[in-house]
């Protein structure tokens, strides 16, 4: 897939940005098939040789009958519902401006959806516009997961930037990203995803937006706000821990590939020295020439076989495996939202109960009438008779509370104490205070409380998120079902590299020439 | 290897034997009985074992015997179950049996023993005498041995040699009666001397070149082929973590649970696999290593014929001045310097009766010489002869026995090859069911 000797990309020359992104430009407006995308053509919905998910065949990687037919098999297709969303990431290119130099990917987009103008776009990026859009999707659906990007920034000081096969590495990883989101249900009608996809020029659109917070502030305010959990439910504290021990288990495969690829590359180098002493000798034989020639060959093929599988695996294998552990911290990120909001809830919740507690020490309870909410909406002009302020608020009385849990619109949030002194001597209240300005009618359906929508919150967080996790581990299922067959093809084909290579010399060794007494050696 | 070339010993009464023999050839049809051929005996190197003895005064020695068994061949091919004769024998016995033949048939390429300590070693295999593979591998290689000799035209007929097969006691004392041993040290001493010679047999010049080279790039080969077997094994062996790992990793999961389980144990059965392999690669390496040994011995053959060619002039050098002199004392005419005729200037004439009695010395100095010259002319035509027709018979084997040796090297490999595809299969259906 990737040639051993690093080429380096084309360049579209000295440009700046705005030249460049155009997303329906004259050159990509017909819509030529690059050789890595095998389905351009065809229409939406076909399958031919792209997966469910719209992800074409890599017909640049070494075409093998067995890993084609892994891809076909691949079934991804989970509610049975039409792809109506295709998007792909594909020909890099490199910019040179005097500023920077960097690489901008195509994104080709094929829809039928009616939230989008047209049916296809094509847009050049960069990665900082990925990273844009990952932030922008955190930020407005924060009780979603996010799929991760491929690290931005490369630690590993030898590693060119612009090198055919990091270019490849990252493109890859850009593309799964994007199809993630397409998948989703929920992020894939995301208004900035739209935007994404589709806009010309999206630094103008960024510049719309409101102030961000920083991915960084907003990490830190779900992280770091310390809190204490009554009751996780169970399910969300098992996948914690089974984020834990993945995150673990990753990190040893990762070990582990990496310690292979090393060996095997200290194999390829004593065999390359091995092989070579084969060829010596020939050079003083006379009849022996011929089959240690032939070995000396085999065992140089089998170094090029032995090459190719170190190589397929360090470019395909390790950043798939990376990119997981990326995964499971964006995961872990947001249950640990999750973990945040549900203690928000819960300490309103002690908060309005202790004040309960209060209440009832004050001052005259009104008679608890059991299951019936009485909703009475008064207004009242308080004056406070020393203050400056006038000081007008709505407030909704509440009757006879059995249990506040059960009660219909949630009767009890904040019970507060509010001496008024007017014509009338003092009179103590317990009121239900509303800060929402909505019309009270008499029925029991009052405004949302603070409780309440805490409530709704952890509710719709909790339903989100494990519809998430189960697209999550069913995706993962088959993203390392794909990788570990991946994995143990490559090393099928390397093997039967090796015998074919072996196999040809047997009859090279085992014809014998005429042996002749006047032979000199 | 050694099965593959079982020879059997020639009659020892035929002279037409040693013609017959010529024809023999290393092949690896056993079952190939050539009618031409008359076979005497079967051997065999069939067991090891360990013994305790006493070396000297309050030591004891821990050593490894080796049992040698013969049957007539008669016997076996007519399908009777005969008992075997059989004597144990060490290791010091042949290499003491192998230096006798050296030293008695200077212009035969011996064959060599197996390598007296574990040499070309790679980290796994034990350099430790007392290691069970190693003891195994010696034991092929001492049985290799024997045949070789056996079926050598001139070597097969050696009573040294019969006597070593057949009767365990005494063996020791007949070898040396023989009186070998004084052969052997000056043999040792010729071979490691340097000496110029003038006319050396271009042949015998060049194979000394070629042993040299097959030394050197055997070793060479032997060398690399341990580095990279090192190398193999590390590979291999990181493997069977993907085996513990994907164990523990099947715990946490549901669906994948059993999957990754089943593959974590093709992975275990490919770690493991490595050390068969390997062991079998070993007999690849004690083929090449016999002939970096037979290298050695095919040298020697070319020194024999140096020190012969040597000898052989410097005695006719010495005819010539002895027969010089003879002419000068005759003539009285002094061609060459010599102190006689310094002294002879100097102090006087020599009177006639002393003339007499020098030219005497002369003539039986020269009849001497010219003995010891046709001797020695007659001992280096007969090693030039047999030297080279033998060598010539090591170059045959040599190429027939390396090309199987290449052969079996490639189909270990495709073996290995065969075995990597159906583990990784395995493994990858147990993926694809994840």
């Amino acid at each position: 897939m990737s040639a051993s000797t690093p080429k380096t990309l084309c360049t579209s020359g000295q440009q700046s940005i705005q030249d460049i992104c155009h997303p329906l430009s004259a050159e990509e407006s017909v819509r030529t098939p690059s050789p890595d995308v095998g389905n351009t053509t065809g229409s939406i919905g076909e399958k031919d040789l792209s997966l469910p998910n719209g992800t074409p065949v890599d017909t640049s990687s070494p075409a093998s009958s067995s890993s084609l037919l892994n891809r076909l098999q691949l079934d991804d297709d989970l509610d049975g519902e039409t792809r109506d969303l295709f998007v792909t990431v594909d020909d890099p290119k490199k910019h040179v401006s005097t500023m920077e130099t960097y690489i901008t990917y195509r994104v080709s987009t094929k829809t039928t959806r009616v939230e989008f103008d047209l049916p296809e776009y094509s847009v050049r990026r960069r990665y900082q516009d990925f990273d844009w859009l990952r932030i922008k999707l955190e930020e407005t659906q924060p009780t979603h997961l996010i799929p991760p990007l491929p690290e931005k920034f490369v630690m590993k000081g030898v590693v060119d930037r612009f090198s055919e096969e990091f270019v490849e590495t990252r493109r890859k990883a850009l593309d799964k990203f994007l199809k993630r989101v397409a998948d989703h249900p929920v992020l894939s009608f995301n208004e900035h995803f739209n935007v994404f996809l589709s806009a010309k020029d999206l630094n103008a659109y960024k510049k719309q937006g409101l102030a961000l917070l920083t991915k960084m502030g907003e990490s830190v305010k779900y992280v770091t706000g310390s809190y204490k959990l009554r009751g996780r439910p169970l399910e969300f504290a098992a996948m914690g821990d089974y984020l834990d021990v993945f995150t673990q288990k990753l990190g040893t495969i990762d070990r582990i590939a990496q310690r292979i690829i090393k060996e095997q590359s200290e194999y390829l180098v004593e065999l390359r020295e091995y092989g070579p002493v084969y060829s010596s000798w020939a050079g003083f034989e006379g009849p022996l020439q011929e089959p240690l020639e032939g070995v000396a060959g085999c065992v140089a093929n089998c170094a090029g076989a032995l090459d190719e599988l170190t190589e397929d695996m360090s470019d395909d294998f390790l950043p798939v495996l990376r990119e997981y552990v990326l995964y499971i911290e964006s995961m872990k990120t947001v249950l640990k939202k999750r973990d945040h909001v549900q203690a928000e809830y819960e300490a309103k919740l002690e908060a309005v109960a202790f004040r309960k507690e209060e209440r009832t020490a004050v001052g005259p309870q009104p008679s608890p009438v059991p299951s019936v909410c009485v909703c009475l909406c008064v207004s009242v002009h308080v004056q406070k008779s020393h203050g400056q302020w006038p000081l007008f608020v709505r407030v909704c009385v509440c009757v006879g509370v059995a249990v506040p849990s059960v009660c219909v619109g949630g009767c009890v949030c904040v019970s507060v104490c509010v001496c008024v002194q007017v014509a009338v001597p003092s009179v103590c209240v317990c009121v239900c205070v509303c800060v929402c300005h909505a019309e009270c009618p008499l029925y029991p359906q009052q405004p949302p409380t603070d409780v309440e929508k805490c409530q709704d919150r952890v509710e719709c967080f909790n339903a989100d998120l494990k519809a998430d996790w189960d697209r999550w581990q069913n995706n993962k299922r088959q993203d390392f079902r794909q990788l570990l067959t991946g994995m143990a093809d490559r090393n099928i084909q390397y093997y039967e590299k090796c015998l074919a290579a072996w196999e040809s010399i047997i009859p090279l060794l085992q014809d014998r020439p005429e042996s002749t007494k006047t032979e000199t050696s | 290897m050694a099965d593959a070339q079982r020879e059997d010993a020639a009659e020892t009464d035929t002279p037409n034997a040693n013609d017959a023999q010529e024809k023999t050839t290393n092949s690896t049809m056993v079952e190939d009985s050539s009618t031409t051929l008359l076979k005497r005996m079967e051997i065999t190197v069939a067991e090891a074992e360990k013994r305790t003895g006493k070396k000297a005064v309050n030591m004891q020695e821990t050593y490894t015997v080796y049992l040698i068994e013969t049957r007539p061949s008669s016997a076996v091919n007519e399908g009777q179950s005969v008992a075997p004769d059989a004597l144990w024998r060490r290791y010091s016995e042949f290499e003491l049996l192998r230096n006798y033949l050296l030293v008695t048939y200077p212009f035969i390429v011996v064959p060599p023993l197996p390598e007296k300590r574990a040499e070309f070693v790679w980290h796994k295999l034990s350099a430790d005498n007392m290691d069970p593979d190693f003891v195994e591998r010696r034991r092929v290689g001492l049985e290799t041995f024997l045949l070789r000799v056996a079926s050598h035209p001139v070597m097969s007929n050696d009573k040294i040699f019969y006597h070593f097969l057949m009767q365990e006691r005494g063996w020791k004392e007949v070898v040396y009666d023989t009186g070998f041993q004084a052969k052997a040290d000056s043999r040792l001493r010729a071979l490691n001397a340097t000496f110029r010679v003038k006319n050396p047999d271009k042949r015998f010049m060049e194979m000394k070149h070629y042993s040299d080279e097959l030394q050197s790039i055997t070793s060479q080969l032997l060398r690399a082929r341990a580095r990279v077997a090192d190398r193999l094994y590390g590979v291999y062996k990181v493997h069977g973590n993907y085996g513990r790992v994907f164990s523990e990793w099947s715990a946490i999961e549901k669906e994948m649970g059993d999957g990754l389980q089943s593959a974590g144990h093709h992975m275990d059965a490919y770690a493991a696999s490595i050390d068969d392999i390997l062991e079998e690669e070993e007999h690849y390496a004690d083929q090449i290593k016999e002939y970096l040994f037979f290298a050695e011995a095919l040298r020697a053959v070319c020194r024999k014929h140096e020190l012969s060619q040597y000898e052989l002039e410097t005695a006719s050098l010495d005819l010539t001045s002895k027969k010089l002199q003879r002419e000068e004392l005759a003539t009285g005419i002094v061609r060459t310097f010599s102190f006689k005729g310094m002294t002879t200037k100097l102090f006087g004439q020599e009177t006639a009766d002393q003339r007499e009695a020098r030219l005497k010395l002369l003539e039986e100095q020269i009849v001497e010489g010219e003995e010891t010259v046709r001797e020695k002319t007659a001992e280096c035509e007969e090693h030039v002869h047999s030297g080279w027709e033998d060598m010539q018979r090591f170059k045959e084997q040599k190429d027939r026995d390396l090309r199987e040796a290449f052969i079996n090297y490639a189909y270990m490999q495709m073996s290995m090859c065969k075995k990597g595809i159906q583990m990784w299969s395995n493994a990858k259906e147990c993926f694809s069911k994840m």
